[in-house]
């Protein structure tokens, strides 16, 4: 039985200092919806027998037939906590005085790297992250990925080893090597997190530490779990040691000579390491006399441990009765709470460091101060971080974090897009919550309201926001900060309907898969194809499915994947282009050159961007890119979409009326930076530079009409007098196998113009970890190629890294480029061969 | 406009001369010059204007000479059509207050209100006895045929249609409607073709189309997607399906559509003055985008090109209102995406259901016409209101925040009013150049000097 109502848990959200937002982040495979039942189990939503098998937060069909995680789920949990618990809770702002009771808004997420939006989603709205590593493969890619966006999202971690069971059972391990791996386990982590933050941070330490208790082990298939602490508690009596001193004592060079009863700190010929005395010694026992099937054996020790079994449980032999003993004598969810309950911050400690990454506006408005101070009779402030299906088809819940202030059902609030601006009226609705809902995993309960700190789900919401957004109540209100996603959609399919009669089922189908995941892009191109963009094939197969079965419900046709390649230049234009207006009295005179290496990256990550101060960028510009200052300072604008990698540049002295021409030039540059000269995809890494312009002396003359079409042929005309190159993503792939497999991956990725720019043994393990480019067009098919090529044993996980210029000259008939410009060109209908220069470039 | 006069000394060319006779004859037949005199003289028409296909415009003085030196009357050429050739130019006829127009060529045959018109359309070779064959060939007596043809076999159709109705008993043939209303309720109009089916059996029937490829073939399949198609190319004398990739045509006029939902300035562009109820469809395209707060401009620039339209960048999209031959144009090459009236039913209609067929004819779209659908301004709950052109939250039929008037104060910032912005001019305010630059203090002070005056195209004081 579900051991509390909504009524407790509605009391638990007002004690804000009780609370844990949390998510559960790992790599794939290593065990976090397992390891989540144990607290599910806990908490009575499931049986505890059932723990580690249900995956309970796993609720789609094709999670569980496949085992993995595809969405984020959340749930939230009440526990209450032993009195003897408590005294490890210092920080006042940790709990409230005299409330046992804690409330746990948990998030699952998914491991795979293609699903890696799901958990910047999830980090968002939670303070503390439990960080599971499988002990067996140790820290893989998707654990440092996951772990650096914690940080850098300011999200506190503790660190859980999962899988003892298959340490112990399959690979038979001594305790010392056991330790050895832990160790390694825990140093590993810690490098991630001194990499990406530093102890005199806001955060304060973030490292992961066992003798503090922020390292646990256990098994969450078994339902087993400690940390340092149970067993210190264990001891301390017999030691007449304190429990944290003894917690100490179990944990890196601490030796203990049983005969002398001595401590010392080095290795001798008769002392022992006391982790592998009192922690692992004890556990190695009950595993063997157990599987060893020694009923005696096992008989004496658990009555030595103190672990009465139910008279149905102690029939039981083997592994089973290996489950029920572990889970009797250290209970998963006890260790994982108190490690959360205790190590994670509430949402009071964490918003103090956290807002000012959170809140755009200025950090002593009044929703600034607010946030800070999870303050729940300030404004409203709250983050949709993802839209959740509804049962209601077409409808979704806003799954986001009461940041604070107070959301309730039927109150006015202003719904904030991504593209609001203070002030202006775009992107922003005033609109009623039409309800407020608590997320419990497989199902929703009704709230009346929820106050700050808390993690909800609001319905009425989604038809105003995209994806994400802000929900305030207060006038001035910034927005808070987008969420930064560490993959990005590359991979394309086009669908179509099999019955054109279907289309608009397939566009509403569509519409609500774009809102579904927070990554997928779902586009109509000025082609008519309907383009499905995600992170890697698994995400779009993902997504295939959902809109053929739970979005469009008709059958869909699609085309083999695809991705979209960048337009660039490689040299500088060969000769001044000019082009005249149609009524022939306007010339603009302009060149194109190849932006220095690492601009378009900066323009990319915001470093550069159109909204900076124009002096304070022209003098970064000058000082890492060399360009002239002067020239920097007149930057027109960015494009496409007035943010692109690509500048427009006035480098012009002493044109009459060009003031004028400004906005007619710049809406060319974005028309033609968005639709390239070659193919049609977005044009990157270009800097134009106007030399010249001739204007007609009558501004009738030089109106848009003339101007932003001529402005458009005369940058097609630069472009393809700049030796023309296409650009491809390319994937940084990370593979992990043992050494003897590492010879196919080579043959692999030779074949798929991969190239291996890292190979490096983990330490204490025979595992390899092979680090390579790939370009994403070659990588289709890729994994299974891989697995057939080495016995299944290599694993790879494929992100998105940056752009490659595509060697070849897109304009020689028979050059890889040139065949892929006119499959594009031939897929977006366009005539095929390639655009006449002189239909660009005019004669003087 | 022209009279004969403006344009006949330039047209005597020697070649010309040398030919006249010849030529006259030709032009004679070419023309139906005998059937025009006819028309004339028996409606006792006074002011009588010729228009011509772009192509044929260089024949239209001899023509018109010989008219006027039989008819002992003043004829007039309508020139350089604002819209396209294929619809009568009605406005232009007005300036010489003409009772009357003939139609030379090509036509689209949209149904224009003023004045009376007669159509001589250009003539196209057929061999009758190949089509008769080819009939044969491909179809059996019992098969329900409905034949179409372009406008350029008119002149064959009588002795074709003659023929086959004794072969094949359920053949329909079209007629063009070139003069009047239709005869019964029996019938139906597509395209300015009358075909005598009840609309609900119109399904039943195989397509035969006689002609090229073009606008017109285009139109009758868009409008009857799912059924077969066969065009008969009289230069081949063979039948064959006529296929158009339906899928992949709406899915692109589907880019135009949703790009539409997030349109806040809509340019309404006319691209006819003849076609009958076209103001009509001005209002009803005003009507339908008004609770969506979008605001339309109507736009009238003559022949429709690139540069005219990239005057107007606070357009988001234009509608084109123009027949049914010139409806579907390329925006490919235009800044702004440019839609139909079709299109705009599709997007702010909630009420319009979609199908495979697609109507290039707006005259149908309103009240009273067969494709008319009321619409339905009721709030659809289960919109998703996603972009699939921007990514973002579309335009949607959602009470507005607050209730205020292009012109009623709000109160912006603490103790100041401002207008409330409208759509037109918040896309003034986002341009960065906003008007005359003063440069106070920077410039001499002149005095005022004589400015220019003239034509642009050549100045008074400009010499080149």
């Amino acid at each position: 039985m579900v051991n509390f109502t909504v009524d407790e848990i509605r009391g638990m959200m007002d004690k804000k200092r009780n609370i844990r937002n949390m998510s559960v982040i790992a790599h794939v495979d290593h065990g976090k919806s397992t390891l989540t039942d144990s607290l599910v189990s806990k908490a009575g939503i499931i049986a505890s027998a059932k723990a580690g098998e249900t995956r309970f937060t796993d609720t789609r069909k094709d999670e569980q037939e496949r085992c993995i995680t595809i969405k984020s789920t959340a749930i939230s949990m009440y526990f209450e906590l032993d009195d003897k618990d408590l005294v490890f809770i210092t920080n006042p702002d940790q709990r409230d005085k005299g409330e046992k009771g804690f409330l746990i808004n948990l998030i699952d997420s998914p491991g795979h790297v293609d699903f890696s939006s799901e958990v910047t989603a999830a980090l968002r709205v939670t303070d503390g992250a439990l960080v599971v590593v499988d002990c067996v493969s140790g820290v893989c890619v998707q654990t440092e990925t996951v772990l650096r966006q914690a940080i850098a999202e300011r999200i506190k971690p503790v660190l859980f080893m999962n899988k003892m069971d298959r340490a112990l059972l399959e690979l038979q391990l001594e305790s010392e090597e056991l330790y050895q791996t832990f160790q390694r386990i825990v140093e590993n982590v810690n490098v991630i997190i001194a990499t990406y933050s530093d102890d005199s941070g806001p955060m304060g330490e973030v490292r992961v530490d066992p003798c503090k208790g922020s390292v646990g082990f256990g098994s969450g298939l078994h339902g087993w779990a400690f940390t340092l602490k149970q067993f210190a508690e264990m001891y301390a009596e017999k030691f007449k040691i304190d429990v944290v001193k003894l917690m100490k004592r179990l944990w890196g060079e601490n030796f203990f000579n049983p005969t002398t009863k001595k401590w010392a700190k080095q290795k001798e010929d008769d002392n022992k390491r006391s982790f592998c005395m009192y922690v692992l010694d004890p556990i190695y026992k009950v595993f063997n006399s157990i599987m060893s099937y020694k009923k005696e054996e096992a008989t004496s020790l658990l009555k030595k441990l103190n672990i009465e079994l139910k008279p149905e449980d102690a029939e039981k032999d083997g592994k089973a009765l290996l489950k029920v003993v572990m889970r009797t004598w250290l209970p998963a969810g006890e260790a994982l709470l108190q490690m959360i309950a205790i190590h994670l911050p509430s949402p009071v400690v964490a918003q103090k460091y956290r807002m000012e990454m959170l809140y755009e506006g200025p950090h002593d408005d009044e929703a600034a101060l607010a946030v800070k101070n999870c303050d729940p009779n300030g404004p409203l402030m709250m983050y949709v971080s993802k839209m959740v299906p509804t049962s209601d088809k077409g409808r979704f819940y806003a799954f986001g974090r009461v940041f604070s202030g107070k959301v309730a059902t039927g109150m006015k609030a202003r719904i904030m897009g991504p593209n609001y601006v203070p002030g202006k009226k775009e992107d922003l609705y005033e609109k009623a919550i039409q309800r407020t809902i608590l997320m419990m995993g497989r199902y929703v309960e009704a709230i009346e309201d929820v106050p700050s700190g808390n993690i909800c789900g609001l319905v009425g919401v989604d038809q105003f926001l995209v994806k994400t957004g802000t929900i305030t109540t207060f006038k001035d209100a910034h927005n808070m900060r987008v969420m930064k996603f560490s993959v990005s959609p590359v991979v394309r399919v086009a669908v179509e309907p099999k019955n054109p009669a279907d289309l608009p089922k397939l566009v509403e189908g569509l519409k609500r898969l774009a809102k579904s995941d927070p990554m997928v892009q779902c586009i109509i191109e000025e082609s008519g194809e309907h383009i499905i963009a995600g992170a890697g094939e698994l995400h779009l197969e993902i997504c295939l499915k959902d809109l053929e079965e739970d979005h469009a419900c008709i059958p869909i046709k699609k085309s083999d994947p695809v991705v979209s390649y960048r337009e660039t230049v490689s040299e500088e234009s060969d000769q001044m282009c000019l082009s005249k207006s149609p009524n022939k009295h306007n010339r603009l005179f302009m060149k194109a050159v190849p932006m220095p290496d690492g601009l378009p990256e900066d323009i990319d990550n915001g470093e550069v961007n159109p909204r900076d101060e124009f002096k304070a960028r022209a003098r970064y510009l000058g000082e890492k890119y060399d360009y002239d200052v002067t020239e920097a300072r007149k930057i027109w604008s960015f494009g496409p979409d007035g943010t692109g990698p690509n500048l427009l540049i006035d480098c012009t002295k002493g044109v009459q009326y060009l003031n004028e021409i400004k906005d007619s030039v710049v809406a060319g540059f974005q028309w033609a930076t968005k639709e390239g000269v070659l193919s049609e995809e977005n044009m990157r890494a270009v800097r134009f530079n106007i030399y010249d312009v001739t204007l007609h002396s009558d501004a009738i003359h030089r109106g848009g009409g003339q101007i932003i079409p001529t402005t458009r042929r005369c940058l097609y005309a630069c472009i393809l007098t700049a030796q023309p190159r296409l650009m491809e993503p390319v994937y940084l792939c990370e593979i992990q196998c043992p050494e003897v497999a590492v010879g196919g991956i080579y043959g692999v990725l030779n074949r798929r113009r991969g190239h291996v720019f890292e190979e490096m043994q983990v330490a204490g393990t025979p595992m390899f970890v092979v680090k390579a480019y790939l370009p994403v067009n070659e990588s289709f098919g890729f994994t299974a190629d891989l697995r057939s090529n080495t016995g299944g044993q290599a694993f790879p996980q494929c992100v998105f890294d940056h752009w490659q210029v595509l060697p070849g000259d897109p304009t020689e008939t028979g050059s890889k480029p040139f065949a892929i410009v006119q499959d594009t060109r031939k897929r977006k209908g366009l005539k095929e061969g390639l655009p006449d220069l002189a239909q660009y470039l005019d004669k003087l | 406009m022209y009279t004969v006069k403006d344009i006949l000394p330039s047209e005597k060319s020697p070649a010309n001369e040398v030919t006249a006779p010849e030529c006259d004859k030709s032009i004679r037949k070419e023309f139906e010059l005998e059937r025009c005199i006819e028309w004339i003289t028996e409606k006792g028409l006074k002011r009588v204007c010729v228009q011509f296909a772009q192509d044929q415009i260089h024949k239209a003085p001899r023509l018109v000479h010989m008219l006027e030196s039989e008819l002992k009357q003043k004829i007039y050429i309508l020139g350089d059509t604002s819209y396209g050739s294929c619809c009568v130019d009605e406005v232009a006829a007005q300036h010489v207050n003409a009772d009357s127009i003939i139609h030379f060529g090509h036509a689209c045959l949209s149904p224009s209100e003023r004045t009376p018109v007669l159509y001589i359309f250009n003539k196209e070779h057929i061999d009758i006895e190949q089509f008769k064959m080819c009939m044969h060939d491909t179809f059996t007596c019992e098969d329900k045929i409905l034949l179409l043809y372009d406008v350029s076999y008119q002149h064959a159709i009588c002795a074709i249609s003659q023929y086959l109705k004794k072969s094949f008993d359920n053949l329909i043939v079209s007629e063009l409607l070139i003069d009047g209303k239709l005869s019964s309720n029996f019938e139906h109009m597509f395209f300015g073709r009358v075909i005598s089916v009840p609309k609900t059996k119109i399904n039943d029937y195989v397509i035969i189309f006689i002609g090229s490829d073009g606008p017109c073939i285009a139109n009758f399949k868009y409008l009857f997607p799912g059924q077969p198609f066969f065009r008969y190319n009289p230069a081949l004398s063979s039948f064959e399906p006529f296929k158009v990739n339906i899928s992949k045509f709406l899915q692109k006029r589907m880019y135009l559509i949703e790009s539409l939902k997030n349109v806040k300035n809509l340019g309404i562009l006319i691209g006819t003055l003849g076609v009958k109820s076209y103001l009509e469809a001005v209002e009803r395209i005003k009507c339908l985008t008004k609770p969506r707060e979008i605001k339309c401009y109507i736009i009238s620039v003559g022949k429709i090109n690139v540069a005219k339209l990239a005057n107007f960048p606070e357009m988001d999209a234009y509608v084109l209102i123009s027949c049914a031959e010139n409806s579907l144009l390329d925006s490919k090459e235009f800044l702004q995406p440019i839609v139909t009236p079709y299109e705009v039913e599709l997007a702010f209609n909630s009420a319009y259901k979609w199908s495979e067929k697609y109507v290039t004819d707006f005259t149908t779209l309103m009240p009273g016409c067969d494709n008319y659908v009321k619409e339905n301004n009721d709030i659809q709950e289960n919109e998703v209101n996603v972009s699939l052109v921007s990514s973002n939250v579309q335009n949607t039929l959602i009470e507005s925040n607050e209730t205020c008037s292009p012109t009623s104060l709000v109160s912006k910032g603490l103790d100041s009013l401002a207008l409330s912005e409208s759509h037109g001019c918040s896309f003034l305010t986002s341009r960065s150049w906003v008007g005359l630059e003063q440069k106070l203090g920077q410039n001499a002070v002149e005095k005022a000097s004589q400015g220019r005056s003239g034509l642009p195209f050549k100045y008074e004081n400009e010499n080149a």
